[in-house]
């Protein structure tokens, strides 16, 4: 709870104003094709994952279905002005209370996903994982 | 009477550092996303007063505001934070002081990051 509410009161200074106004729906189906685990060579991983943003501008990260999916969003990092690629970053943050875990999810407009977990109480005590995500409608639609 | 101005310049010398604390952190070594762990020298700041947390993640750029992720006065300390245009990153500190840096950045041909190094309570 405390968490949240720090969420909450930081989030303004983290946003950029121009984003908070926008509330496009998206939901994109994601490859985590490779994962790294602290210092060891990365590997091939396979993990499918779902990003989603409500209308309401929520975010879910789906998983598994059993595993919790509701995300924050701790920033939102606009192309520059005039560039030539689809650069916006918007990172989402999940912090479980419990296990102290945070997890990272930073999607970018170009396609590609980046996720790390710190796990403080756990080994490996961090993972980093990558990959490309498609929007669900093309994704459906090459199938 | 000679000791009353005494005591409040020391009130008031010490003053500053009660309001800020923070940690001292140096990260010696950098694993890429897809690439290899190198040796690096990379060190940050991260201030905690009465207006949040700051980070100072580069010597000669402003401090950012970062979001506490752990509960109050508890190990592990973890925060989050942006760099305009640039970055977000993902910043932890255990109880013995070792401690993780990630970087996720916004330019696509800059791969992510994570650091390993030790932080110092300042």
């Amino acid at each position: 709870m405390m968490i949240r509410r720090g969420l909450a009161a930081a989030l303004p200074f983290l946003i950029p104003l121009p984003a908070m106004a926008q509330h496009v729906a998206i939901e994109r189906v994601c490859n985590m094709a490779v994962i790294c685990i602290e210092s060891n060579p990365c590997q091939d991983w396979g993990q499918e994952i779902h990003i989603t943003e409500q209308e309401d501008g929520s975010w879910r990260v789906l998983w598994e279905e059993d595993l919790p999916s509701d995300y924050e969003l701790a920033a939102d990092i606009l192309a520059p002005e005039g560039s030539l690629e689809p650069t916006r970053l918007r990172s989402l943050i999940f912090a479980n209370h419990e296990t102290q875990a945070v997890q990272m999810v930073s999607i970018a407009d170009s396609g590609h996903v980046v996720v790390t977990l710190h796990q403080p109480q756990a080994r490996p005590r961090s993972v980093t994982g990558f990959g490309l995500c498609e929007d669900v409608d093309s994704a459906e639609a090459a199938e | 009477m000679r000791h009353l101005p005494l005591i409040s310049l020391c009130l008031l010398a010490a003053a500053p550092a009660m309001a800020e604390t923070g940690y001292s952190c140096a990260f010696t070594v950098a694993c890429e996303a897809a690439g290899d762990c190198v040796p690096a020298a990379i060190e940050i700041e991260i201030g905690m007063g009465e207006d949040g947390i700051l980070a100072f993640l580069e010597a000669d750029a402003d401090p950012l505001p970062a979001l506490s992720l752990s509960e109050a006065d508890n190990s592990p300390f973890t925060i989050a934070t942006t760099a305009p245009g640039a970055e977000s990153d993902l910043i932890t500190i255990h109880a013995d002081g070792t401690a993780l840096r990630s970087r996720h950045p916004a330019n696509p041909g800059s791969p992510a990051i994570t650091y390993f190094g030790i932080c110092e309570e300042t």
